[in-house]
């Protein structure tokens, strides 16, 4: 425990004399957040208040009625209107991939509207919907039997209203509603496709990206050591071979944490002093330690694995920091994953740094919790415990 | 009764894996416990390797280590009573002697007065004392070798393992230096010294061994070796202090190494 204590001192005191490392550590994605979030920021407001609801339609009427309803609902430009007659139309709505699924049917003269609503689609859009379907609906009922009237009374000068209107079929419900999940039940993450503002994007964005870039001090530092003679020296001391690589992930590990502090402050606090938004933490401080705890085992992991095996410490600038630009372009860092094409969209999903960022937005923009970002905490903790366990195993056999 | 020697190698074999032939070479050796021993070379002469084969580095492919009769198996318990002062500056050079020092120490697993205590020793033998908050990296040459040194005292070993301790410094340093080893060895210590100066090998070893190519050329002690070399035909213009060094490259002969 004393060698321990030892390394992790000598590690910190190492990184506090190191202005490089520091500058790459914190400065940098300080600077980065203040000049992305400002930067973006009315790109970003333009892109959410472009945002609109999707809509599935599937017109199984075939009708004049059902295409007149469409034709109006159309005009509607908050909502986009999808038709579809796929029958995966209700799996999309389960998966929230639209809004709502909008099913119109003919029943003998009657048109019938069944709508169904996605699990994370608000309720107040849901009832705007219902309104704005319910509102075509009618139009094209009056529509029908003004059209009806007319007809009936170029044919028969005799006709009296009280003959020609079917008051049970005027006075029914047009519109049904269901649910692609349980009623009342909550949930607690916002749609996926919700968008975030430019300070929300960039603060998780560049605080995944700083805490990747561990890898270069820590790279650094594990190659000196090797260079100098240090690592051979140690070989002959009564501490385990592995101490050199074990004690540097505990300091480190404290260096990730006191960067999430420093970049969530600079969102919540510095941000707005430039005019920008304040970043909205959400509501769940133990999802963000474990999203905090879990990114920087894969980070420390991805650093420590480049550190055993880049052989000189230009190696390892070159291979963790263009590996962590390449990461960070593919993960949504520096463009942000929805407005990648679908088919990037899947590629970028293989990034840890995707991960991260997911994780971190499922809990400031979706108030998601631990049981939300589980998959993204997960999947970070993994790839963290492979890379480790495989710098383990290379650094044995090197050493 | 015969006194067990400090370390005792018998057939020694290591071959690196790729290479043609074996970085040493069934080599047998004997070191006295106390004595201060020259370990000499040219360069790839395979030093390095059988300093890493003695201090646990390496494990043995073939052939036997004993260090003060115990068969070499446990290298975490090797390490506690070994130091090793390798060749190059095996140290942090951002952080000042002291933390130097202090780290070195924590590996050591040392702790409040008794690590005060061997940190004491250890400034003291190597005169470090007024350099302790300067950062390595900013001081002399000689300054690093004696906290080179110094790092190798913190466990006040048995054996000490010296490679090639006084590379590219000063006179001054350099006779400080060999000082305090000869202080260590009359202190008890049992000193493995490897160096291509001659005359520092003939000022403080006792016994001599001379390796090339892997395999054990000569072992003797200092005394018979000079004897030997006294026997051999002078070659021009050498004087009577360079006798060892004619003896070595009769032994290794003149042709460049790299």
């Amino acid at each position: 425990m004393t060698a321990l204590i030892a390394t992790i001192k000598k590690e910190l005191l190492l990184l506090l004399r190191d202005i490089h490392g520091l500058l790459l550590l914190f400065v940098m994605p300080v600077a980065f957040i203040l000049i992305m979030s400002l930067a973006l920021q009315s790109q970003f407001a333009q892109n959410a208040g472009g945002q609109k609801i999707a809509v599935l339609v599937d017109d199984q009427a075939r009708s004049d009625s059902a295409a007149s309803v469409i034709k109006l609902l159309e005009q509607r430009d908050v909502f986009s209107w999808h038709v579809t007659d796929t029958l995966s139309a209700p799996e999309k709505i389960r998966h929230d991939e639209a809004a709502f699924l909008l099913t119109l049917q003919q029943n003998n003269n009657d048109l019938h509207a069944e709508i169904l609503v996605a699990p994370a689609t608000n309720p107040q859009i849901e009832a705007i919907f219902t309104a704005v379907v319910g509102e075509a609906m009618s139009k094209q009922r009056i529509e029908a039997l003004l059209r009806n009237i007319k007809m009936k009374r170029a044919l028969d000068s005799d006709f009296s209203l009280d003959d020609g209107i079917d008051e049970d079929a005027l006075n029914s419900n047009p519109v049904t509603i269901q649910y692609s999940y349980q009623k009342n039940q909550t949930t607690s993450v916002q749609p996926a496709s919700a968008q975030p503002t430019s300070v929300q994007q960039s603060v998780p964005a560049w605080l995944v990206f700083a805490m990747f870039f561990s890898v270069v001090p820590l790279a650094n530092t594990l190659i000196s050591e090797r260079q100098q003679g240090t690592l051979r020296r140690l070989r002959t001391l009564p501490v385990p071979l592995a101490l050199p690589v074990i004690g540097k992930l505990v300091p480190y590990f404290v260096i990730n944490q006191i960067q999430v502090l420093l970049m969530l402050t600079v969102g919540v606090y510095l941000m707005p002093l430039f005019g920008a938004d304040s970043l909205t933490l959400g509501h769940s401080l133990a999802g963000l330690l474990l999203m905090s705890v879990c990114l920087s085992i894969a980070a420390l992991g991805y650093g420590i694995l480049i550190a055993v095996v880049a052989r000189t410490t230009d190696q390892a600038t070159t291979l963790g920091g263009v590996g962590n630009i390449l990461l960070a372009a593919l993960g949504g860092i520096m463009v942000p994953r929805f407005v990648m094409p679908d088919s990037m969209q899947q590629i970028a999903g293989f990034s840890p740094m995707a991960w991260g960022l997911e994780g971190f937005l499922d809990i400031f923009l979706r108030s998601g919790g631990v049981k939300d970002v589980l998959p993204e905490a997960g999947s970070l903790f993994l790839f963290g415990a492979v890379t480790i366990a495989l710098a383990l195993v290379l650094f044995r056999r090197n050493t | 009764m015969e006194s067990v020697p400090a370390i005792a190698v018998r057939n020694l074999r290591f071959h690196y894996p790729g290479e043609k032939l074996p970085a040493v070479d069934d080599i047998t050796l004997s070191i006295d416990t106390g004595s201060c021993f020259g370990l000499l070379g040219p360069n790839g002469a395979g030093k390095s390797t059988l300093l890493a084969l003695l201090t646990g580095i390496l494990l043995p492919q073939h052939g036997d280590i004993r260090i003060n009769g115990e068969r070499l198996s446990n290298t975490r318990k090797l390490h506690e009573y070994i130091s090793l002062v390798p060749q190059d500056y095996a140290f942090y050079p951002t952080l000042t002697l002291q933390e130097n020092l202090d780290c070195f120490a924590g590996f050591y697993g040392l702790q409040g007065a008794h690590k005060r205590a061997r940190i004491d020793f250890a400034v003291q033998v190597c005169g470090l004392d007024d350099l302790l908050h300067q950062r390595a990296s900013s001081c002399s040459g000689g300054v690093r070798r004696r906290l080179n040194l110094a790092l190798g005292l913190l466990n006040q070993p048995e054996l000490l393992f010296l490679d090639e301790p006084t590379v590219g410094i000063d006179a001054q340093s350099r006779h400080f230096i060999l000082e305090s080893i000869a202080g260590l060895q009359r202190a008890g210590m049992t000193i493995i010294y490897t160096s291509h100066y001659m005359e520092e090998i003939q000022s403080i070893c006792d016994a001599i061994a001379i390796i090339d190519h892997g395999k054990l050329l000569v072992q003797d002690s200092l005394a018979n070796i000079l004897a030997r070399a006294a026997d051999m035909p002078a070659l021009p213009a050498r004087q009577n202090a360079q006798r060892l060094e004619d003896f070595y490259l009769s032994l290794t002969h003149h042709a460049l190494r790299d």
